[in-house]
Formats: structure tokens, C-alpha cells, sequence
């Protein structure tokens, strides 16, 4: 795959190349790696998260395989998804999103390769150690702690290079997008390293570790992912629409609201945690949605019904309904986290749906309206590579199918287990409605992420052809 | 100032914040709380039932092994290990209660669980005490609760013909003959057991929350009646099935 | 050529802008809102940041209350707050003093007698001089706490100190410090080890 990617980008005329674009060889080689690479393992983890759920109605499926058991695939399937597929696309497009606001090439660019590559090649060693059984028991954290540390450090490289590429920039103002990517790269290091040493390292005891792994969760969630989708929503949405950004001041107020608070959130309120701890978490829960509020409201405003360019039509639509499923997260969350006396929706069927409506809805939305903007600039054709209408119906047709039958089956499941006459195994086969439809969803979300990584496959091979005929036979070109 | 550089200095501010105030503060709270035989009992009020120092006990090698094959089995996808006040929670606690961070001391990871898919097995060597039952739940747990959504782990056990010379092995699992029919086990076929799952039932067994603590009092006594007894005596007993 | 050289200025120019319409009221106003609920609930039900507060308990004192503790009277819980705050610092927490300078309480005939009198002398007035405590010689001062102590503190920390490592003996009560207190309200000099013994016992 990278042999594929260097040919047509390590030579194509300047002139084709938009001067103030991560635009030079090193550049888009770097930014086309982690788009395919990413793209590669939303198909794995497509493929994983539909074997585990196959596993959940059919128990006996693969039954005489121990690495394909429910509790090996799941971890694989979400380790795959946040560390092989939302981590590598978001940076992607935040790296190329920094490029453009400061009018620079990408810094570090071989570097950036170099890491890339160790990047896939460690969580891949780490996919393969959970399916083998060196899971190490903490949700997100699931891959070998040699691996974690690693691919903290290789984190730093991304960093560096953001953080150099932006310093080009020529005025000192940031954009608010560069606002949250920047700090979206710096938070990564920091909280993957430390939950990282605190748990597998330098351990601490009990209850305690709850309490770390649900601030991992929630920093993770929301200063690494959700601050990129944010950025790329506001990078997008603004410029498809042809407008200025509704109001800087309360995206820069909504950063450092997400920035003071969100580390503080996260855990259930039935953990098994003192109670101020529990009550300081649910606190910072019922704040978060200060800052969600204000950044839809912002993004809303700013973004106009119709793109003005026909072939930025489908990133516009995947702005919108990110930042409608972005809504929708936050009023989800609070029912989620909300204390309760008698059913509570904390380990329910409520938290992977929540987790969906995230991961697809709000992040892969946002960072795929990112890549329709970046793969045309970098492919050099404004039809090329974009992410078509179509397959968003797909998307579509997933997440709906991966979200509300949990949703809903997961408060049924709150209730059934609140009713004591009901024996587990009742409660179990009370949910297989819900379960089934989810499946589905998942298929559908695997068919659409091959579907994905064929045509961008298929756009970059176009576009190394194209380069190869001009260059043997220059008058052949348009 | 520069706008990069605030940023850096703001979210490091914020991100220690939020570090000390859900890692460090917790740590230095209950981090104090140490196993058996190290605590310092003037830490705690002195309550009658609360036996100071001495909760938890150390787990036996053999249940410490079983920790681990849980933990890489990743059975805490489904089945959670947390017991928390509502009336549903009933249902995982006999004579019990909710859980608290003394509970988990010994649990290096402490597998907390992310679902509760299945049942909660905080108590389960309180609910379910029968040894043979659980292997044989392990083995097929579709022979023993009917529709079980749980994966067989076949992989823990032998299933092997009957030494001719020295006759059934007496840690083979004592099926009935129907679910011998239901498993096609050949009549001179029997099933023992590994290592790893006699470890694996030994942790399952060492499961247990009924201690009373300070923080955590052992509920009333006529609470026992709702919770959800009926629930853990079908499946505990094989005679129930049968 | 040309024509890819226009595009990339257009493209360039499209580099989006910010607004500077300022945060909506709402959202401030929200902010408030959510911050007094969310720290008014803390405060109601955060059980006052204390590890032994779990679950349906609202604070320490319910935590408490439900368990009685059923052997301990509780006298002898007030009077350990009093002892940690005020006597540890010399007597330690362990009662076994600091030899040579401050006596043990655990163990010592003086606390073990059989009557008050000569303890709650020594708390309300003070000591100093020469003193022998199970058989060992102290020479120090003790000051008095006639002022700092209420009557009932200065029973509860000597029923606690009568019934704390392994030491076992009667209830101090507060009427008890009261008598003693008006019979010596003259004094003001602390007590010596020989005026003490001279004083029966009950």
C-alpha cells in the first residue's frame, strides 16, 4: 500500500499542487499513509466488532477458537477502531488542517512516515496480543503496556510536527479550528502516558483504578478525539459554507470549558467510589454540556443549508449530521450518567450505543467531511477521492442501526434486571430483539468502510496513472 | 502571548487539575488502605463486624492464577464485578451489600467490567458455591441453563476416552445422560478438566462481598427476601434443571 | 496551467475567517445554572469528600448511625477526638508516652487506680516534678487544661485513656470533673506527685 501511495505523489508538477497546501512529496505521502492505514483498519474493526457481535446472539459460533471468543474480539474491535482508525484519520486531517491555516508544508513529514508506520505496525502486535490473551484488563488500555508506552512516545512525534507546522503560520491569530487540533495534540501524550504509567506501570490499588481508567476514557474521549472532530468541524463548515465563523469567542469559550471540565467526568454513578467522587464526576457531566451546546450552536449558525460547490455538497451533509449526532450525544450522556434510584443505565446495552452514536456519528462523520476536502487537494482533481453521498446513506443506515436498538435496549435492560422476579437468563433473552438489528448495523458499517477504502484505492491508483501518462506522454494529458 | 504557548500552559493547568482531582486526590485518600496485615486500624472508626485488617484475604495461588485467566478470557465484558445501591443491584448480593474500593485491594487489574450482559459476579462464590456445577458451567452452559448466551470454554477442559486400565478420572465432569446425549460425549468419552480451568473455578469461587465493613454494612436481614434469591437458586441447583 | 494556478489562489483566499459576535447570553447564563445545581448537589450529597462516604449515604454521621457500635460506649469515641487533638502529642497515640521525657498511660498505675480523684486532678491543674510511673522516674511538666477543656471533654478523654490499650477501668463522669473542679477552684499552681498522693483516692 505505501508503494501505491508514494508513486503518484512523489513527483506531480508544482504547479499542480496548491501552494499553500501540505503540498510537497513528503507531505502527502505522509497524510495519504495515515488515510489509508486508517481506512484499513475501519475495515478490520468493522470485521471484528461483527464477529463479536455475531458471538453475542450465537454463542456456539467459532466456540473451539479461544481468540475469537466474546471477550477477545470486543477489545480487539474497539482497540482497532480508536487506535488504528479514529486516532490515524483524525490525524490525518488535523495535520493537513494545520497545514492549510498556516499556509506551510507539513513539518517532519518523514519523520511523521517513519512513525506512521511504527504506529500500525505497534497496534497491530497489540491487536494480535489481546486475541492471543495479553489483554491487560483496562477498557481503552486493553493492548500490552510494551505497546501503550510506545505508541505514546510515537505520539509525541505527531506533536511536534503539528506544532512546528503551525508556528510557520504568518498571523499570530489561530483560527479557532488550529485551537482545538493543537490542543488535541497536545493532550494526547499526556493522558495516554500517564493513565498508561498509573496503571500499568506504577500501579494503584483497588477502586482507585476505576477512577484513573474512567478519567482516561473521558479525557481520551473528549481532548483527543472529540477536540479533533471539533476542529475538523469547524474547519470544514466554515469553508464549504463560504463564511466566517459564526463567533470565535464562544468556540475559544467552548475550548476552555471542554479543556477545565471534561477530565473530570465520565464515571457512572453507581461506581464503587466514595461518593464525592462519584458526585465531582457527575457534576462535570451536567457542565459538559455547556460547551456541546455552544458548539452547536456555533457550527449551526455558521453553516449554510447548501454548499455553494457541487463537489463539496457531501462533506457539507457530513458536517451537519455530525453535528447533529454531536447534539444528540450530550443529551444521551446526561440520561447515561444521570444518578438513579432503582434502573440505572450504567452497564447496559445504553453505553456501546452511546459510544456509537460518538465514534460514528460525531467523530467518523466529522473527520470524513475533513477527508473530502483533503483527498481532492492532495489527489489534485476536486472530484477525486471524495467520499460519496451514497456511501454517507450507508453510514447512515449503520449508525442508526448500531445506536437505537442499544439505546433502547439497554433501558429494557435496565428495567428487567430492576425486576427481581426475572431470572438472568430471562433478562439475556429479553435483549436478543435488540442485539440482532445492531448486527446488522455493523455489517452494513463494514460494508461501507470497504466500500470507502476500494474508491480511495481506486482514486489514487486514477491519479498515479494519470501522472505516469503525462509523464511518458506529456501532449495525452487533458 | 503567543496563542500556541497559551494553550500548552492552559491545558497543562487543566489537565493537572483534573488529574489530581480524579487520580491523585482518590490515591491519597484510599491509597492508604493496603492489604491485609498493613493497614493501620487508628485510620478507621472501630465498628463491631469490621474486621480491620484482616479484609480481604489474600487470594491462594491457584484463585490468583484464575484471576488471571479471567482477566485474559476478558469475561468482564460481559459479566460486571460491581454491586451498587439500586434495587436492581439486589439481585447480585445474599445477605449483602454494595461494593466498595477494600473490596477490590487484592485485584491487580481490579475488573471492574463494562457490561452486565450476564450475571454480576461480585458474590459468586457466595451464590453459586458448587464447584463441580461451575465446571461443568464452563464446559457447556447450555447444558446447564437453557438458551445461555454464554460462550462455552471448551478450551479449559480434555475431552478425552476413559484409560482402560485406571477407569473414569475422578475430576471428570459428572454429567447426566442427557446432557451427555446433548454434548455427543461417546460413552467411553469423558471430560477433565486443565489447569486452567480448576484455577478458573478456584478465582470464581474465591468471589465473595460479605464481610461487613464500616463503609459498607451488611444490608438488614429482611431485605433478604427481595433480592432476588429466586434468581441464583434456579440456576444454582443442576437438580432445579433436571 | 493557468487555470490550476487561479484555483489554488481561490483556494487560498478561502481560508475561513472568524466571526466576532460575542458568547450568547445563554450560554453563560447556562453555565451558572448548571454550576450551582451541579455544586449544590456536591455539597448536599458529595459526603463531604470523605472516603468512608459510599453509596446511599449522605454524609459521615449516617454513615455512622448505621452501625451502632454496639460495644464501645460512646463516650469513648468523643473521647478519642479529645486525646488525638490534645494529649498524642506527648502521650502518643499508642499511650505509650515517649521515656524518658513523657510517662505511658497505657499500663499505668496511676490511670489504672481505682478512683478519679488523683487523674482529673492532674488533667485540670496540671503536673510537674518528679514522678514514678510504673516503677520508672519521670521529671517533667504537664500543663493544666482546666481552661481549654469542658467538663465532659475531660471525662470522655479519661474514660477513653481508662479504656484503651489494655487498660480497663470505670467510667469518668462529667459531674465527677465538675466537683473536683469547684473544690480546687482556688488553686492554681499545678500538682506535684506528692500532694497528689497525699489526695484519697476516691
Amino acid at each position: 500500500m505505501p508503494a501505491l501511495s508514494s508513486n503518484p505523489t512523489s513527483a506531480i508538477p508544482a504547479a499542480e499542487s496548491a501552494p499553500s497546501s501540505g503540498g510537497d512529496a513528503a507531505g502527502r505521502i505522509a497524510l495519504l499513509l495515515l488515510t489509508i492505514k486508517g481506512l484499513g483498519w475501519f475495515v478490520l474493526a468493522g470485521l471484528l466488532q461483527v464477529l463479536a457481535s455475531v458471538k453475542m446472539h450465537g454463542p456456539l459460533f467459532l466456540a473451539d477458537f479461544p481468540a475469537f471468543s466474546y471477550g477477545r474480539l470486543q477489545p480487539a474491535a474497539t482497540t482497532a477502531l480508536v487506535y488504528g482508525f479514529l486516532t490515524q484519520i483524525g490525524l490525518a486531517v488535523g495535520l493537513w488542517i494545520l497545514t492549510r491555516l498556516s499556509r506551510s508544508k507539513l513539518a517532519l513529514a518523514p519523520v511523521v512516515i517513519f512513525a506512521t508506520v511504527l504506529w500500525n505496525l505497534a497496534v497491530f502486535v497489540g491487536i494480535i496480543g489481546i486475541l492471543c490473551g495479553a489483554n491487560t484488563g483496562f477498557p481503552w488500555l486493553e493492548m500490552p503496556r510494551q505497546i501503550l508506552a510506545v505508541l505514546t512516545l510515537l505520539s509525541v512525534v505527531f506533536t511536534l510536527s503539528g506544532l512546528i507546522t503551525i508556528s510557520f503560520r504568518e498571523e499570530r491569530e489561530l483560527y479557532p479550528a488550529a485551537w482545538f487540533i493543537v490542543g488535541a495534540l497536545f493532550s494526547l501524550p499526556w493522558v495516554l502516558g500517564t493513565a498508561t504509567w498509573t496503571l500499568l506501570f506504577q500501579t494503584v490499588r483497588g477502586a482507585v483504578q476505576l477512577s484513573v481508567n474512567g478519567w482516561f476514557i473521558h479525557a481520551f474521549t473528549w481532548l483527543w478525539l472529540g477536540f479533533l472532530a471539533i476542529g475538523a468541524l469547524l474547519y470544514v463548515v466554515a469553508r464549504v459554507s463560504r463564511t466566517e465563523l459564526y463567533s470565535r469567542s464562544s468556540a475559544v469559550f467552548a475550548f476552555w470549558l471542554f479543556a477545565i471540565i471534561a477530565g473530570w467526568g465520565g464515571l457512572m454513578a453507581s461506581a464503587p467510589l466514595p461518593r464525592w467522587i462519584v458526585s465531582v464526576s457527575g457534576t462535570a457531566n451536567l457542565i459538559l454540556l455547556v460547551p456541546i451546546a455552544l458548539i452547536v450552536h456555533t457550527l449551526w449558525k455558521t453553516s449554510a443549508p447548501e454548499a455553494a460547490d457541487k463537489s463539496e455538497a457531501a462533506a457539507l451533509r457530513f458536517s451537519r449530521l455530525s453535528i447533529q449526532s454531536l447534539a444528540a450525544y450530550g443529551l444521551l450522556s446526561l440520561a447515561f450518567y444521570a444518578p438513579a434510584k432503582n434502573a440505572v443505565l450504567g452497564l447496559t446495552l445504553f453505553q456501546p450505543g452511546l459510544m456509537n452514536v460518538f465514534f460514528t456519528g460525531v467523530v467518523t462523520l466529522a473527520l470524513f467531511a475533513g477527508l473530502n476536502l483533503m483527498l481532492p487537494e492532495l489527489l489534485g482533481n476536486k472530484e477525486r477521492g471524495v467520499i460519496k453521498g451514497s456511501t454517507l446513506f450507508l453510514l447512515l443506515l449503520g449508525l442508526a442501526f448500531t445506536t437505537l436498538p442499544l439505546i433502547l435496549g439497554g433501558m429494557k435492560q435496565a428495567v428487567l434486571w430492576a425486576d427481581l422476579s426475572k431470572s438472568s437468563a430471562e433478562v439475556s433473552r429479553g435483549l436478543n430483539g435488540f442485539i440482532g438489528p445492531a448486527t446488522l448495523g455493523y455489517i452494513i458499517l463494514f460494508v461501507a468502510s470497504v466500500l470507502i477504502l476500494v474508491q480511495l484505492l481506486g482514486s489514487i491508483k486514477t491519479a498515479c496513472m494519470e501522472f505516469f501518462g503525462s509523464k511518458t506522454a506529456p501532449a495525452s494529458k487533458r | 502571548m503567543n496563542h500556541v504557548t497559551l494553550i500548552f500552559i492552559g491545558l497543562f493547568v487543566t489537565f493537572v487539575g483534573s488529574w489530581t482531582g480524579m487520580v491523585v486526590a482518590p490515591q491519597i485518600q484510599l491509597g492508604r488502605q493496603v492489604p491485609t496485615g498493613q493497614m493501620q486500624p487508628a485510620e478507621r472508626p472501630p465498628v463491631e463486624g469490621d474486621p480491620g485488617d484482616i479484609y480481604p484475604l489474600a487470594r491462594v495461588g491457584q484463585a490468583e492464577q484464575g484471576h488471571q485467566i479471567y482477566r485474559k478470557e476478558g469475561c468482564y465484558y460481559c459479566h460486571s464485578q460491581q454491586v451498587g445501591v439500586t434495587q436492581a443491584d439486589l439481585r447480585w448480593t445474599q445477605d449483602g451489600r454494595f461494593s466498595v474500593h477494600r473490596d477490590y485491594l487484592f485485584d491487580q487489574p481490579a475488573l471492574f467490567g463494562t457490561q452486565r450482559l450476564a450475571p454480576d459476579l461480585s458474590n459468586v462464590g457466595v451464590r453459586l458455591p458448587d464447584a463441580k456445577w461451575q465446571m461443568m458451567h464452563l464446559y457447556s452452559p447450555q447444558a446447564l441453563v437453557e438458551k445461555s448466551s454464554m460462550p462455552p470454554y471448551r478450551d479449559l477442559f480434555e475431552r478425552r476416552k476413559v484409560d482402560v486400565k485406571f477407569g473414569p478420572s475422578s475430576k471428570a465432569l459428572d454429567f447426566s445422560e442427557e446432557q451427555r446425549k446433548a454434548l455427543r460425549l461417546a460413552p467411553d468419552e469423558e471430560v477433565v478438566p486443565k489447569k486452567q480451568a480448576t484455577e478458573l473455578v478456584a478465582y470464581l469461587l474465591s468471589l465473595k462481598q460479605n464481610v461487613n465493613l464500616f463503609e459498607a454494612p451488611m444490608y438488614a436481614p429482611k431485605t433478604n427476601g427481595v433480592a432476588g434469591v429466586t434468581n441464583t437458586v434456579e440456576a444454582a441447583s443442576p437438580e432445579a434443571k433436571k | 496551467m493557468s487555470d490550476s494556478k487561479t484555483n489554488s489562489e481561490v483556494q487560498q483566499s478561502r481560508e475561513p475567517k472568524v466571526g466576532h459576535i460575542p458568547t450568547p447570553l445563554w450560554a453563560v447564563t447556562l453555565l451558572g445554572l448548571f454550576a450551582f445545581v451541579g455544586i449544590s448537589r456536591l455539597v448536599d450529597s458529595g459526603g463531604a469528600f470523605d472516603p468512608n462516604v459510599y453509596g446511599s449515604y449522605q454524609d459521615f454521621a449516617k454513615v455512622e448511625i448505621a452501625h451502632p457500635p454496639a460495644n464501645i460506649p460512646p463516650e469513648l469515641i468523643k473521647g478519642k477526638q479529645v486525646f488525638g487533638k490534645n494529649c498524642a502529642a506527648c502521650h502518643q497515640a499508642s499511650g505509650q508516652g515517649l521515656a524518658p521525657l513523657f510517662p505511658p498511660l497505657a499500663g499505668s498505675d496511676w490511670v489504672n487506680a481505682d478512683g478519679h480523684a488523683r487523674i482529673i486532678r492532674i488533667v485540670l491543674n496540671g503536673l510537674q516534678g518528679p514522678i514514678k510511673v510504673s516503677g520508672k522516674d519521670y521529671n517533667n511538666n504537664m500543663v493544666p487544661w482546666k481552661d481549654s477543656l469542658k467538663d465532659d471533654e475531660i471525662a470522655n478523654v479519661l474514660s477513653y485513656v481508662r479504656n484503651t490499650w489494655g487498660n480497663k477501668g470505670s467510667l469518668v463522669t462529667p459531674e465527677e470533673v465538675k466537683a473536683i473542679r469547684a473544690k480546687e477552684a482556688g488553686k492554681s499552681e499545678q500538682w506535684t506527685a506528692a500532694d497528689l498522693l497525699a489526695i484519697p483516692l476516691k
